[in-house]
């Protein structure tokens, strides 16, 4: 019988996160929890301001420190919001790693590319003699498609796609358990763009480690994700396998937001819109943070957050239309069989 | 009191205390309310100055040389005048000139930076030289020189001294309309075919006046140093007009003789002033311009 | 084939180079001054109450175009004609208030908007500029009207408000009234929604939409994204390092693309839709710096086909059928 912890590469369970600004108290975050298997890639959506970039950080525990965590983050069946700094160090880059939004700012201007490499190899082992380091340095750009005998440039150098490239390559240099990609295609031209996703699908072949891919766009999840977490108001409002989601959505924010992206179709003209505009995280009452823009809103959905219920076909959704219909609760330290 | 006093009374005091608990809640806060509660005094000594000065500064209060007692509270000086009552009424002069200076410094500075931003090119380059020859010339320096010229009294010392700061108005004025010039809502402006000069006042000046206000207050204390210099050195205010530059001078020549406090009160409300108008600046940044992450 | 009464802008051989800011040494030393050729050379037309989308990538030019063709930017060389004005003759005080007739709605709706000013004033603000409007009164009212029209409701409310305190969704409402309240007949719409939420960008599209119909407007829509051109565009123009390499009609360029980069384009745009097998056709490398473009065709460096005429000759438009033209020698035989 397998454990727990062979079956999730990262467990979240009832994060919440808060933080203290003039105005009062944000809820970036509130009972978010999710699984995300290994090898698979888990797409958590959401428009901005939903919260999805801060879940991001706080896996990497790269909040400021006036934020507020609390619940479970395990990675590896390791709760690693309890790690102290030093911990954390030793497996930043490692078993947990990021990929940026933006190329541009996130290398080293005075750092050569192999010497980006170099510091995270060496932070992480130490002891690795220099000719296995270059091995693994170039198998790592062998994978995002950059040829190794410009390691010895500096970023300028390199075009914004392939600082984007290089950044992938220094998050997985070293196999980690977990990617974090926080928008990674946004800021990129669309050719660009789809090239990167190319290469982010090839890995998945080739590599073993998972992925949390955040982004508002729902067509760079419609090809790359296993399964997709949809974000609104700092809650997670649905989660299915991926195919479900785009087929067979429940929660009415799913729903409107599917209507409301254009695509290259030319014979559905047709684009809805969903009336007013994303909640602010600020001072929020308890009720359903969709209910002022929901179309089938009840007197519940303005009283009462709704419960996470689980559905027959597996996936979760946020939202009391749900109710009756719904097999269970969702409980995040439940064991179980995850569809798909 | 009807009840409309009571309750508008009520409102006003609420928000006195809200934004006294606000200060509070930052280390420059509080520093900003200590600013603010020792500008209050000197300015309540300036403008009352003949009701809270026991006696008149001008002329002999007693025999000279006095310590202080509880007759003369901070002493007399060489001539028999009570020192405290020449430190209420200086306040009046230190203030009248730091605010002469300032303002009249800003009034040419802040124009003349407009402009230069505005419409750059050979103008822009002249009008920056010329300011920036006269911002880098040590500022006491230049106003001893302007002061020489110009001859003693209240308006000619701020005078002097708003040349000396007029540059440091320019400089930000200008620099900030160089950014604010190529953002977005002024590009805007100008496609709805905005004139230029409704575009410099409605778009570009209230953008950027709030990086001269925290300068402003850091200047009044600069001015009120630089008077004191200037009367310390015999070129502001002419005897007997009561001056704390004046007086340190005239208190330093008696030093050897022990006469402590003919140096010390004119210095330290020289110090408090500046320290004041210091604290009130560091508040207005932060109030002005707020840091994420502060400790609260 | 339209007459030429329809047509309401008319753009000739339209240039913009950008002079690189080379340093002190470098001046000296070099006899030649480098520039960005921003761009190179485009014609097109726009008939009245039609929208011509122009889409792109980074350096291909359509941003500044937009600009170019409202003459808040120069040209170096080239006509710009708006019905019977040519843009370029006029002086800058007769451009001025010929600019109540052509406006730009900008890309990022919290920048283009006056912090400090009341957003019902920015709006009021170009009635007074134009003297439309008896007086202060009846210009509120328009702006209350035109408040209403973009959906800003209470509008009494809205119009003390400061930037500030809307959304995104908002703030961009409120750069389309200020755009629209002098009526005017042309306007470049330049990444419209390209900041705003997903969910509300559909908002907006259908705004621009409906008062394209109300106010009979003429829009250049600018955007890099081709899945937003469908809802608003009838024509698309396809541009690459300052250069049009494709028009026609919308339909023409989804369905039937005939330039290779245009094809790549449309195999680009990540379709929310798992089934479609995505079968990227994708050129290799990036947009090259237009500072020193490829010899030729432009595109040549990256495209599949490419021949050595490509690398030798730049191609003309060669129209595929009727209004549908692109610059490849490919289609050079095709040409009906």
């Amino acid at each position: 019988m397998k454990n727990d912890a062979n079956r999730y590469a990262v467990n979240i369970k009832r994060l919440r996160i808060h933080y203290q600004t003039r105005n009062g108290p944000v809820k970036a975050g509130e009972d978010i929890s999710f699984k995300v298997r290994p090898r698979e890639v888990f797409g958590l959506v959401g428009e901005s301001g939903c919260g999805k970039s801060t879940i991001g950080q706080a896996i990497l525990r790269i909040l400021p420190d006036s934020t507020r965590v609390e619940g479970q983050i395990l990675l590896d069946d390791e709760d690693i919001l309890k790690y102290k700094r030093e911990e954390m160090r030793k497996i930043r880059g490692e078993k947990v790693s990021m990929i940026f939004q933006d190329p541009m700012t996130s290398l080293n201007p005075i750092m050569k590319v192999k010497d980006h490499f170099m510091e995270t190899i060496n932070t992480h082992k130490p002891k690795i003699k220099k000719e296995k380091a270059i091995d693994m340095i170039k198998k790592a750009l062998d994978a995002v498609g950059i040829e190794s005998d410009r390691l010895n440039e500096y970023p300028f150098q390199f075009s914004g796609g392939m600082r984007q490239r290089t950044m992938i390559a220094l998050a997985l240099i070293m196999d980690p358990t977990i990617i974090v990609a926080d928008e990674p295609t946004t800021s990129l031209d669309v050719i660009v763009q789809a090239q990167i996703l190319e290469v982010l699908e090839n890995l998945k072949q080739s590599f073993n480690s998972s992925m949390l891919l955040i982004t508002h766009d729902m067509g760079v999840v419609a090809d790359m994700a296993d399964r997709i977490g949809v974000m609104y108001g700092g809650q997670l409002v649905e989660e299915n396998i991926k195919d479900k989601i785009y087929k067979e959505p429940k929660h009415p924010y799913t729903k409107a937001l599917l209507g409301s992206i254009p695509n290259t179709d030319i014979k559905d003209m047709h684009l809805s819109f969903i009336p007013g505009a994303p909640p602010d995280l600020l001072n929020h009452p308890e009720r359903c943070r969709f209910a002022p823009r929901c179309p089938k809103a009840m007197e519940k959905c303005w009283e009462e957050t709704p419960h996470d219920f689980v559905m027959q076909d597996g996936g979760r959704v946020r939202c009391w239309l749900f109710e009756k219909e719904s097999e269970k609760k969702y409980d995040p330290d439940e064991v179980g069989e995850l569809v798909g | 009191m009807s009840m409309v006093d009571e309750k508008r009374k009520k409102f006003i005091s609420y928000y006195i205390v809200k934004g006294i608990k606000e200060l509070f809640r930052t280390k420059t806060g509080v520093l900003a309310f200590i600013g603010m509660l020792l500008l209050a005094m000197y300015i309540i000594f300036a403008v009352a100055a003949p009701l809270i000065a026991p006696y008149n500064p001008v002329t002999k209060a007693g025999e000279s040389f006095q310590p202080p007692s509880l007759q003369h509270l901070f002493g007399t000086d060489n001539l028999g005048r009570d020192l405290f009552s020449r430190v209420v009424y200086g306040s009046k002069i230190a203030l009248q000139i730091a605010f002469i200076s300032v303002v009249v410094a800003a009034s040419i500075g802040i124009p003349l930076g407009l402009i230069s931003g505005y419409v750059g090119g050979v103008l822009d380059r002249i009008l920056t030289i010329i300011m920036d020859a006269l911002y880098t010339f040590p500022g006491l320096i230049l106003a001893i020189a302007i002061a020489a010229v110009l001859g003693p009294g209240v308006f000619n010392v701020g005078m002097s001294i708003a040349v000396v700061f007029a540059p440091t108005y320019f400089r930000i004025i200008r620099n900030q309309v160089s950014s604010v010039k190529s953002s977005l809502y002024v590009e805007a402006a100008r496609s709805i075919g905005a004139k230029n000069w409704e575009i410099v006042i409605r778009y570009i000046l209230p953008n950027v006046l709030p990086s001269v206000v925290v300068v402003l207050s850091m200047n009044l204390a600069d001015a009120i140093m630089t008077e004191a210099g200037l009367s310390f050195l015999g070129l502001g205010i002419a005897p007997p007009t009561p001056d704390w530059g004046y007086d340190l001078s005239n208190g330093q020549r008696f030093v050897l003789q022990n006469d402590w406090w003919m140096v010390l009160f004119p210095g330290l409300a020289i110090i408090t002033v500046v320290l004041g108008f210091s604290f009130l600046s560091e508040g207005l940044n932060e109030l002005l311009n707020p840091n994420v992450g502060d400790d609260r | 084939m339209s007459s030429l009464a329809d047509i309401l802008l008319n753009v000739e051989n339209l240039v913009k180079y950008f002079p690189v800011k080379s340093n002190f040494l470098q001046q000296l030393f070099t006899k030649d001054k480098k520039f960005v050729h921003a761009v190179d050379d485009i014609s097109f037309t726009i008939r009245k109450g039609e929208t011509l989308g122009l889409v792109g990538e980074s350096g291909s030019g359509k941003t500044t175009t937009g600009r170019l063709v409202l003459r808040l930017e120069e040209a170096t060389s080239g006509k710009i004609k708006m019905g019977n004005t040519d843009i370029l003759a006029l002086k800058p005080e007769k451009l001025r208030l010929f600019r109540r007739h052509m406006q730009l709605i900008f890309q990022d709706p919290m920048a283009s908007l006056n912090p400090y000013m009341k957003v019902g004033e920015a709006i009021r603000h170009p009635l007074s500029i134009h003297k439309i409007g008896k007086n202060r009164r009846e210009q509120k009212q328009i702006v209350m009207d035109m408040l209403e029209t973009v959906n800003l409701k209470p509008a009494e409310d809205f119009y003390n408000r400061f930037p500030k305190a809307l959304s995104g969704g908002q703030r961009q409402r409120i750069v389309i009234a200020r755009a629209l309240v002098t009526r005017p007949e042309f306007v470049v719409a330049d990444e419209a929604v390209a900041m705003l939420d997903v969910s509300v960008r559909s908002q907006l599209l259908q705004l621009m939409a409906d008062l394209k119909e109300k106010f009979n407007l003429t829009y250049l829509f600018i955007t890099h994204d081709l899945a937003t051109t469908k809802y608003v565009c009838d024509r698309i123009a396809v541009m690459y390092l300052g250069q049009i390499v494709e028009i026609g009609s919308f339909e023409d360029i989804y369905t039937r693309p005939a330039h290779p980069y245009t094809q790549a384009l449309i195999s680009a745009v990540p379709e929310p839709d798992p089934d479609q097998e995505k079968n990227r056709d994708l050129p290799e490398g990036e947009v090259p710096n237009a500072i020193t473009p490829p010899t030729g065709c432009r595109f040549h460096p990256r495209c599949k086909y490419a021949f050595k005429r490509c690398r030798e000759e730049q191609p003309e438009r060669y129209m595929v059928a009727g209004d549908h033209g692109a610059s490849c020698f490919l289609l050079e035989n095709k040409e009906k």
